[in-house]
């Protein structure tokens, strides 16, 4: 089975992350930032696995397989750090964050 | 196999330290200070610096199980990294084990965190694979958010965790966006193989987006400018001797694996003739990241700040240091004035932090000039040490900065590839404009009197991390022919690159069940 | 067939990652998150198209299973009025930003659909295949990548740490 071109796909990974990236530089609720950075992950992973199929050769699998699980460690430290943040502001809002600003 | 085992020393020693200290720390009564963790940290880490030393001495290693040697690679370039990393990483703990108590967040975490802040370092630096660089990268930068947010009290704290997670973050999506094309690119993600796979291919389009990507995800780790935004917030919220570890250790990592991935796998002549070469990229940023660093530094008033911001012009120089190598067959650096001046820097800042840890009791948050004024009458040795830091930061003989800067220009000037010139103009011009604030610092703590009193921090291990430091900037800038020798060693590059390539394309062929997919 | 799957699939996906950011849906955490399943669920879809089976299980098992669900939990556990996720505030910067990423992603998908050598479909892989499987990726994974498998072990647990120093109330 198969009938896509590669070039779909990469397509398809690029809007991805595009829409992630633009996630990231327009919201400020850190909560959303952090949604868009793990959709550009995702966006990564579409990429590899096309590749792999394209390819023919598993490598790719193994690497998504590790973007995973460093995903999955940097929203175990990122919601804790978010979680701290809220702590001491009583707002997620990355716009609030100013106590550093000069 | 065994041997391999040995020769991984570093990296087992340091993962075990990282292990130990925190069951040490499970049993550990809690009601006792916690500055024996730190020295036994301390032990630890001297002891993997010892087996770097011996490493090092035989010229680095090759490692013969090729399921290691596909992902690690311990030539002199590595080990060379291996200790400096491990230095910075012993000055950080020993400034730290009185500095924790006095800002009431002594945990035992922190030392295990530092260590393995350090094993993701070693990794990044010794990583033949862009996936082990990856991971080592990761284990470095998540120990560091929260490292950098250690001080959970102080929102400043917190809100540079937050900023450097996620900068960090947005910047490893980018990484992985490169990552994805270099696989696409070539099959593999070992940097040999893709060297090899780019020798014989036009990159193309894939090489742009590569070069755009790595560029931009490399660009937020050692803090070029236009990435640098979040550096001096973060190392101003940060525990200083954090900061310390930031500015020389991390650092120091992501140039040496910028170097490593940049010489090595996309060293080639295709590179060179793309749209976007990145020697010219980085000679732009290099001349921007100097400029803007320094004129921002010149105006600053909180002295962790200025820190940061030379910091930033730091890189620029340092950039200068890799535009001006070149590989050679295959993942050779040539330019060894890059590792001289990383040595230089990274001990000048580490311990230019750990004398303003010494500030750090009477609220952190904001060190300025002022509260230096009269430094030197009161710690007539800190104040020494300040001095020789400022010194060699400012590129002033006899420190090891002066001869640091001196080494990169003359690799740039005796460049063949490309007319550095310029180049080499903008640094000078840039120094002189450095001396300016550098000298500041001097000026404060020797020439005005005390504006009112302030307490600080009486330390005998801080001391001694900063006595080290300035030791070594001096004795490495009067007598610089060992250091220089062991620069050229790393910068020899990779004895083991062929054999790397062979092990690599050994196991590059599908496994067995694999080949029924093709 | 298989073209009208993927373009339900793409257009699934790249609709509910929308909803991820555009403040309409994204404007509540919750709404976010749940999109994000969403858009997580449609790329597992796309996984299994491109005959990754483990990856797609782990995509549901890990992405939609663990982080999403540890989204959810700090978002009811912040409990978040509307009132401290403020107004939106569209900016020259926001602007530009979005203004740029949107041309640098429309050159490189240009770049992308004008290339010859990926317009090629890819070749077909025989019908008893192990592909993609648990096995043949295991494989891989405590050989060549071993290295960076264990150091993965080391990744966890300072993630463990972090997320323990950072959130606990009382260390």
């Amino acid at each position: 089975m198969s009938g896509i071109p590669l070039s779909w796909w990469l397509t398809l990974g690029t809007v991805l992350f595009g829409v992630g990236t633009i996630g990231v530089l327009t919201r400020r609720n850190a909560l959303v930032v952090f949604m868009s950075i793990e959709l550009m992950l995702n966006a990564v992973n579409l990429i590899l696995l096309a590749f792999a199929r394209q390819r023919g050769d598993e490598h790719g699998h193994v690497l998504a397989f590790f973007i995973i699980a460093v995903a999955a460690a940097e929203a175990a430290v990122g919601l804790a750090i978010i979680l701290s943040v809220f702590r001491h502001k009583r707002s997620v809002n990355l716009d609030d964050v100013r106590a550093l600003k000069h | 196999m065994a041997a391999d085992l040995a020769h991984l020393s570093p990296l087992l020693i340091v993962c075990c330290v990282g292990l130990g200290i925190l069951l040490l720390d499970v049993f550990a009564d809690p009601k006792q200070p916690k500055t024996f963790i730190g020295y036994v940290a301390v032990v630890g880490l001297l002891v993997a610096l010892a087996a770097t030393g011996w490493l090092f001495a035989t010229g680095g290693v090759l490692l013969t199980q090729p399921y290691f040697a596909v992902a690690l690679t311990l030539d002199p370039f590595a080990l060379f990294g291996f200790a400096l990393i491990l230095v910075v990483a012993i000055l950080t703990t020993l400034a730290s084990v009185h500095y924790l108590p006095s800002q009431r967040c002594e945990w035992g975490e922190y030392y295990s965190l530092v260590v393995f802040a350090s094993l993701g370092m070693m990794v990044m630096v010794a990583a033949a694979d862009l996936i082990t660089m990856f991971v080592g990268l990761e284990i470095m930068s998540v120990a560091i958010y929260v490292l950098a947010g250690f001080k959970r009290q102080s929102p400043f704290a917190i809100e540079a965790a937050m900023k450097y997670f996620f900068l960090g973050a947005f910047a490893t999506g980018f990484l992985l966006y490169g990552l994805a094309f270099v696989y696409g690119a070539t099959g593999s993600t070992n940097l040999n193989v893709v060297a090899e796979h780019f020798a014989k291919n036009d990159p193309g389009l894939y090489g742009i987006v590569i070069v755009i990507m790595m560029i931009v995800a490399f660009g937020f780790k050692i803090a070029a400018v236009p990435f640098h935004m979040w550096t001096p917030d973060v190392y101003e919220g940060s525990p200083s001797p954090i900061a310390g570890l930031m500015a020389g250790g991390v650092k120091t990592a992501a140039f040496l694996a910028l170097a490593r991935v940049f010489l090595t796998a996309f060293g080639g002549a295709d590179f060179e003739n793309l749209a976007i070469s990145w020697r010219e990229v980085f000679y732009w940023l290099a001349i921007l990241t100097m400029t803007v660093g320094n004129i921002l530094a010149v105006v600053q008033q909180n002295v962790k700040r200025m820190l940061a911001y030379s910091s930033i012009s730091h890189a620029g120089y340092i950039l200068i240091g890799i535009v001006a190598s070149r590989s050679v067959d295959g993942g050779a650096v040539a330019g060894s004035g890059l590792f001289f001046y990383l040595l230089a820097y990274a001990l000048s800042s580490v311990g230019a932090f750990a004398v303003v840890s010494m500030l750090g009791k009477d609220g952190e948050e904001d060190i300025t000039y002022g509260n230096l004024a009269g430094f030197a009458y009161r710690h007539g040795f800190a104040a020494l040490c300040m001095v020789i830091f400022m010194a060699s930061l400012a590129g002033i003989p006899p420190t090891a900065g002066f001869l640091g800067k001196y080494l990169v220009f003359t690799d740039a000037l005796a460049a063949t590839h490309m007319n550095l010139l310029p180049l080499v103009l903008v640094a000078v011009v840039n120094s002189m404009i450095g001396v300016y604030y550098y000298l500041k610092v001097i000026v404060f703590m020797y020439m005005r009197e005390p504006r009112r009193e302030f307490e600080t921090i009486r330390s005998v291990p801080m001391g001694i991390a900063f006595g080290l430091a300035a030791l070594v900037v001096v004795v490495c800038g009067s007598f610089p022919d060992t250091t220089i020798r062991w620069s050229a060693k790393a910068a020899t590059g990779n004895p083991s690159a062929d054999s790397a390539i062979s092990a690599a394309s050994v196991i590059d062929v599908p496994a067995p069940v694999a080949t029924t997919a093709k | 067939m298989e073209q009208v799957i993927f373009w339900i699939l793409a257009i699934g996906t790249v609709a509910s990652s929308v909803a991820v950011i555009v403040p309409p849906m994204g404007r509540n955490p919750v709404h976010g998150a749940l999109s994000l399943v969403v858009a997580f669920f449609f790329l597992a879809g796309l996984y299994v198209m491109l005959v990754a089976h483990l990856v797609a299980v782990l995509q549901v098992l890990i992405y939609a299973g663990a982080i999403v669900v540890l989204f959810l939990f700090v978002i009811m556990l912040l409990n978040i009025q509307s009132e401290d996720l403020g107004h939106p505030r569209p900016t020259i910067s926001k602007l530009i930003g979005v203004i740029a990423v949107g041309f640098v992603s429309i050159v490189l998908i240009g770049f992308i659909l004008k290339d010859k050598g990926m317009a090629e479909p890819p070749v077909g892989l025989p019908s008893d295949s192990t592909f993609g499987t648990v096995k043949t990726v295991g494989n891989l994974l405590y050989t060549s990548y071993i290295v960076p498998f264990e150091l993965t072990s080391i990744l966890l647990l300072v993630a463990v740490i972090g997320a323990v120093i950072m959130a606990k109330r009382r260390l």
